[in-house]
């Protein structure tokens, strides 16, 4: 046990131990971290609207990352496989730099998750046991086991390694190589998962292809090594620790053919999608060629291909390949942005353009995410930097359990000093703890209130010329509420305020109405006077027929009573207006209808109509939905004009405002597309 | 404090829970004393209750009350008027389903604003539509144009030929309907075969027995798989904390439907599930001037919805990805 802790000291110890240069890089990378420190302040506090994402667009720069970064990760295997399955002897004395690799990435991996999460706060909701851990359903839960795993047996892998160099006993390869096979395959799984993750939507077609699996396999296998020569390169220039040239040669070999695969890959998806455009294909157009005014991943993926496409031919001649001082790190970089931008931001973004209903819009990452991914990369070499240089101090013996270590007696003589101090001032940090809980801001709600009360003309039904129902709306009374911008009922607090029984509706068929109420336009016509105050035959005097008059009064409701247009000059007036009863209607049998129930006269030609209001298929009705339960049923004429029905049809009426529009899209950009 | 009290008419369960509070689950309260009791700390407990609840559906009967009583006293607090979270479970027997008649939309986007009325959306800034009124283009024919349009022939490997593009709703008319063009509203479907019920990784949206999809938003980890994974764009995020001014909170809420939200979950329709687990409407059904919105239980063959089925030609979007959504669309 105090071996294990001598062994955490000095390794740590012996990381940070360097020169001005190790400090310089460091420093650099602690300058990115303390900024990354403040954007993701900010993001917690204000929440991911720091960020550029958006409703059309709600992955981006994290999500890009953090894909990119599962590939590197898994890219430990092309160091691992060849040395354990392969044997190549040059690539074991090194392999667990390999391993480092791996650990850096998935602890970017993390950050870049965290990140991503509207709320970090809960993570534990996914954990299995404390919370809900929806496996085998989601694939993200799949990815949660596999990268932490993958993790895991990095760590062991790693660290048993190099913990049995650094006390000088033998390796147990009974259980170490096992340990490798199974963390082989395993990388293989993690990036299996993650392109599952994402390719099983069939909401976002540009993912939604099986080739993805494997894409993001060779990719991953050729943007891996390339980061892993050129940290050999680097190791190799600034340390004792020697790399042989046939080490950085393979994996450069391995490099050039999972390019190529992958180059392959995506030739085979471009043809594939773009030969006969379809819905499908809309995302990558949009990538390679951009859409109208939308094209700001257009320069990205050109300068991808060409930086894979040169470092592909570079790659292909031995001669240049095997130039360690020159071409191959070219290649090398070529390979590894190449590959960061068409994994990255060339995938993800893309794939929400355009959305599922075919919006477009585009994104480019905010301030704060710039800031945090450097950080988060900056924390991820910060990390490898320290990792590798401890590892190379073990590998070379400058580290090791017979050697000196001040450090780590300096650090048992001052735990115990700590510990009893931490004893002591536990209450106090009780306190401290409670009064942060007790200090937690509740929570600012901005109430931006527009007091500005304009005069709301407030109306039921669709704004036509028979029925425009005014409703006043009273202070304080939560029945109806209006549209500011265009009176139009929005809300009803009492659906059946203001309404009384539709009456008997003696016709066949299984419907109910029951329950049904309208709102009396019987009570309407009182309002105004009852028609039989002057048709009562003494101050009008009864019709002697139905045949068609001129008229001198209610020109207001046909202008020309000779020319009534509802069926075309075929009925008129007194076909629907009781002669002897203005109050009423009368259908063709003589049967007295009120006004309540105009559709008990309407349906008499408008028959199939009829049937489907009855049914509820035609036609408003509010209130309960549940059959027989009472409802509020719009009757024909509260939305039909059944005066002049050819001409005064329905109006147009004022629409309620535009939806705001994503941030990172104007109206312009709206013009623009719809020249 | 009992001046409070009595002003927001809340004698009842704010009483009893803080006389909980007051028995000192925690330490906070032993700390400053138990008898001054500030509204602070009964935040605090709030706080502390809501961080460590449990998934809504997993909750007993008695948790259940709780997490109720406790949202009702945050949002009275915050809101200055009496808030009632419903807890009400679904109904048997009952399956929602939805009809539209695209035939009769006019586009007038009362639908999207009744919706934002109810269910406490975020609004004017940050704004949050669960309903989208697409406009559509009526199909027209010129023989001039082919060769030219969207009646193109031939091939060229990076053009888009034949495929109509570019859902709208950001349509700016002074009227509508617009000559020569139709109207396409889209919120939630409401799923039987949910893709987003299925890809997040932490139960926190499932499929309530009367079929609507529904949110614990104190469980959303806000990953934001379901928002990629749903082919209708109906999921929204809450980038930042949500714009809700005092004054227009609807009070009367559903744990599971419009009680307001917090920054950085995610949120979509419900079908209104505080109203129409209690019988009525959904607003937006209510708010169509032209009654092209209608819905009903879906076991019911009387209901309104299904009399739709029955006598109308109807179709589902995009049922080609077997999702099987209650959401109909249909013309006369």
């Amino acid at each position: 046990m105090k071996n294990l802790l001598k062994f955490s000291v000095d390794f740590w110890v012996h990381a940070f131990k360097g020169g001005t240069r190790l400090y310089i890089w460091l420093g650099i990378l602690s300058f990115f971290i303390l900024l990354m420190f403040y954007g993701t302040y900010l993001q917690l506090v204000n929440g991911m609207i720091v960020t550029n994402y958006n409703d059309q667009i709600s992955w981006g720069m994290y999500e890009a990352q953090f894909i990119f970064l599962v590939g590197m990760a898994a890219a430990a295997v092309t160091v691992l496989f060849p040395a354990y399955v392969y044997h190549h002897a040059k690539l074991k004395e090194i392999a667990v730099l390999g391993e480092m690799v791996a650990i850096t990435a998935v602890f970017m991996v993390l950050l870049f998750i965290m990140a991503h999460m509207g709320r970090p706060d809960r993570l534990w909701h996914m954990m299995p046991v404390v919370g809900i851990f929806n496996f085998p359903d989601a694939l993200l839960t799949w990815d949660v086991i596999v990268i932490n795993v993958y993790l895991l047996l990095n760590i062991v892998g790693a660290f048993y390694y190099l913990y049995k160099k650094y006390t000088g006993a033998e390796v147990n390869y009974k259980f170490y190589v096992p340990l490798v096979y199974f963390s082989i395959a395993w990388a293989i799984s993690i990036h299996t998962v993650t392109a599952f993750l994402i390719n099983t939507m069939p909401a976002r077609p540009m993912w939604y292809h099986s080739i993805m699996p494997i894409k993001f396999i060779t990719t991953a296998f050729a943007a891996g090594p390339a980061f892993i020569i050129l940290s050999f390169l680097i190791i190799r220039k600034n340390t004792k620790l020697h790399i042989h040239d046939n080490a950085i040669a393979t994996l450069a070999q391995i490099v050039t053919w999972s390019l190529g695969i992958a180059m392959f890959l995506s030739m085979s998806e471009v043809v594939t999608e773009l030969y006969q455009i379809t819905e499908h294909s809309f995302s990558l157009e949009y990538l390679i060629l951009g859409h109208g005014n939308f094209s700001s991943l257009v320069i990205w993926y050109w300068a991808s291909i060409v930086l894979m496409v040169s470092a592909f031919f570079i790659l292909l001649f031995p001669r240049l390949r095997n130039n360690t001082s020159l071409w191959l790190p070219i290649a090398c970089v070529f390979t590894f942005v190449g590959i960061w931008i068409d994994k990255g931001m060339g995938l993800v973004v893309p794939a929400f353009v355009p959305t599922p209903i075919g919006e477009f819009s585009e994104y480019t990452p905010s301030y704060i995410e710039i800031i945090n991914s450097l950080g988060y990369w900056a924390a991820g070499l910060f990390l490898f930097t320290l990792l590798a240089r401890g590892s190379i101090g073990v590998l070379l013996g400058e580290v090791s359990l017979k050697s000196e270590s001040p450090a780590f007696s300096f650090l048992l003589r001052k735990a115990k000093v700590a510990g009893e101090a931490a004893h002591k001032s536990m209450p106090a940090l009780l306190i401290c703890l409670a009064a942060a809980l007790w200090a937690l801001p509740p929570g600012a709600y901005a109430a931006d209130e527009e007091t500005a009360q304009e005069p709301t003309e407030c109306f039921e039904s669709r704004d036509v010329y028979s029925t425009r129902q005014r409703v006043e709306i009273e202070p304080g009374v939560d029945n109806i509420k209006c549209s500011k911008a265009t009176g139009g009922v929005l809300w009803f607090g009492d659906p059946f305020d203001g309404t009384e029984p539709m009456g008997e509706m003696p016709v066949e068929g299984a419907y109910s109405h029951e329950e049904a109420v309208v709102k009396p336009r019987t009570k309407q016509l009182k309002w105004f006077m009852p028609c039989t105050s002057c048709h009562n035959g003494q101050t009008v005097p009864y019709p002697k027929d139905k045949k068609p008059r001129l008229l001198m009064m209610h020109q207001d409701i046909v202008e020309n009573s000779m020319d009534l247009q509802h069926g075309r000059q075929a009925i008129w007036c007194l076909d629907c207006h009781n002669p002897r009863n203005r109050d009423t209607l009368i259908d063709n049998l003589g049967e007295e209808i009120s006004f309540n129930q105009p559709q008990r006269l309407c349906g008499k030609c408008h028959g199939q109509i009829y049937g489907d209001w009855r049914a509820g298929v035609h036609g408003k009705r509010i209130g309960n939905w549940a059959k027989g339960d009472k409802k509020r049923w719009w009757v024909c004429t509260e939305c039909h004009n059944p005066h002049m029905v050819q001409v005064k049809r329905f109006q147009p009426i004022k629409p309620e405002p535009v939806p705001e529009y994503p941030r990172t899209r104007t109206k312009a950009d709206y013009e623009e597309l719809h020249k | 404090m009992s001046d409070k009290d009595d002003k927001n008419g809340l004698e009842g369960p704010r009483r009893k829970f803080l006389k909980k509070a007051a028995a000192g689950a925690l330490g906070v309260a032993a700390l400053a004393g138990a008898e001054a009791l500030s509204a602070k700390e009964a935040e605090a407990r709030v706080t502390w209750g809501e961080w460590f609840q449990k998934n809504y559906r997993l909750m007993t009967e008695e948790e259940k009350k709780d997490a109720i009583e406790r949202l009702e006293q945050r949002y009275t607090e915050e809101y200055d008027k009496r808030v009632a979270v419903d807890g009400t479970p679904p109904i048997e027997g009952v399956l929602f389903g939805y009809a539209l008649n695209i035939q009769k939309c006019i586009g007038c986007r009362r639908c999207v604003y009744g919706c934002v009325k109810e269910n406490n959306q975020s609004r004017y800034d940050a704004e949050i539509h669960w309903i989208r009124v697409i406009e559509m283009e009526k199909g027209n024919f010129a023989p001039e144009q082919i060769g030219e349009g969207s009646s193109k022939v031939g091939a060229f490997a990076g053009e888009a030929a034949g495929v109509t593009l570019e859902g709208e709703h950001y349509y700016e008319h002074d009227l509508v309907p617009k000559e020569g063009h139709f109207y396409f509203p889209i919120a939630c479907m409401q799923c039987e075969n949910p893709p987003c019920v299925k890809v997040c990784p932490a139960r926190t949206t499932y499929r309530d027995p009367d079929g609507i999809v529904v949110i614990d938003y104190n469980w959303c980890i806000g990953c934001r798989m379901c928002v990629t994974a749903c082919p209708y764009w109906a999921r929204r995020f809450n980038w930042g904390e949500p714009n809700l001014p005092k004054d227009e909170m609807n009070p009367a809420t559903h744990y599971l439907g419009n009680r307001p939200r917090m920054k950085g979950v995610v949120e979509k329709c419900t079908f209104c599930v505080q109203r129409t687990r209690k019988g009525r409407h959904p607003a937006c059904v209510e708010a169509c001037p032209v009654g092209a919105r209608k819905f009903g239980n879906l076991l019911d063959p009387d209901s309104e919805v299904r009399q739709v089925i029955e006598r109308k030609r109807v179709f589902r979007l995009k049922a080609e990805l077997n999702t099987y959504p209650k959401f109909f669309y249909f013309i006369d």
